[in-house]
């Protein structure tokens, strides 16, 4: 069962599932799994799973210093 | 200057009295008082009246008032009112406010709110605010806000553009799932 979060800032620990919705803020550790809808904003540290089921939420993976989108998103990036 | 202590009161404050609330109380800071709020406390904050707020303290800070917010407190803002935020606070800060946003806290700026960010705080601003992101910092512009990307490792979404603003010097790079 994941815990469900809608405009909330929190974190995820351990083996914990959650889907954030709304204008979310996820900063996801462990070996937590976070689903990212709507506008939220999930940051993945450590081996943590983050999938973006959004094309307006960022997952921002830490790890390998990428920028995760989901396919449908509208986004593109620039270096000002 | 006075100094009381209180747990589980509604009451005022007023002039150069300081107050330190604990468990629940509600308090109204009118004139250049100040108020330390601990264990779920909630301050109206009037008059440059100076909140610190801990544990899950709520603050709704008036006419160029100043909160200090730790442990995960709330804070909404109005008239010139500046929030310095530290530990996943959640600040709205509203009517020419200013915020410095440490810790991972969460930024809701709109009319031409000021908002510097850093850690890895997260913001989200409208209506003529201005904001800069520094540090890891993540910010989601709407409408007419201005943003600056200070560092090579914060984020900046521009929603009216739909483009991701990285800093010159940005190791990111762009991926879709799928």
């Amino acid at each position: 069962m994941s815990r469900v979060v809608r405009d909330e800032i929190t974190e995820v620990h351990g083996e914990e599932s959650v889907k954030a919705y709304g204008n979310s803020t996820v900063y996801a550790y462990d070996e937590s799994v976070v689903r990212a809808y709507d506008e939220s904003v999930v940051k993945a540290y450590d081996n943590s799973v983050v999938k973006n089921m959004s094309p307006h939420a960022i997952v921002v993976d830490t790890r390998n210093m990428k920028i995760v989108l989901n396919p449908n998103s509208p986004y593109t990036t620039t270096k000002e | 200057m006075s100094e009381r202590v209180v747990r589980d009161k509604n009451i005022e404050v007023r002039g150069d009295e300081t107050v330190e609330a604990y468990g629940n109380s509600v308090v109204n800071a009118y004139d250049n008082s100040t108020v330390h709020a601990h264990d779920n406390s909630e301050v109206i904050a009037h008059d440059n009246s100076t909140v610190d707020a801990y544990d899950n303290s709520e603050v709704i800070a008036y006419n160029d008032s100043e909160v200090y917010a730790y442990g995960s407190s709330t804070v909404e803002t109005y008239d010139k009112s500046r929030v310095i935020g530290y530990d996943k606070s959640k600040i709205s800060a509203r009517n020419n406010s200013k915020v410095y946003a440490h810790n991972d806290c969460m930024v809701f700026a709109v009319n031409n709110s000021t908002v510097k960010a850093y850690g890895g705080s997260i913001v989200y601003a409208w209506d003529d605010s201005i904001v800069y992101a520094f540090d890891e910092s993540v910010v989601k512009a709407h409408e007419r806000s201005i943003i600056g990307n200070k560092s090579p490792y914060a984020i900046v979404v521009d929603f009216r553009k739909m483009k991701i603003i990285l800093n010159p010097e940005s190791p990111f790079t762009l991926e879709k799932e799928g």
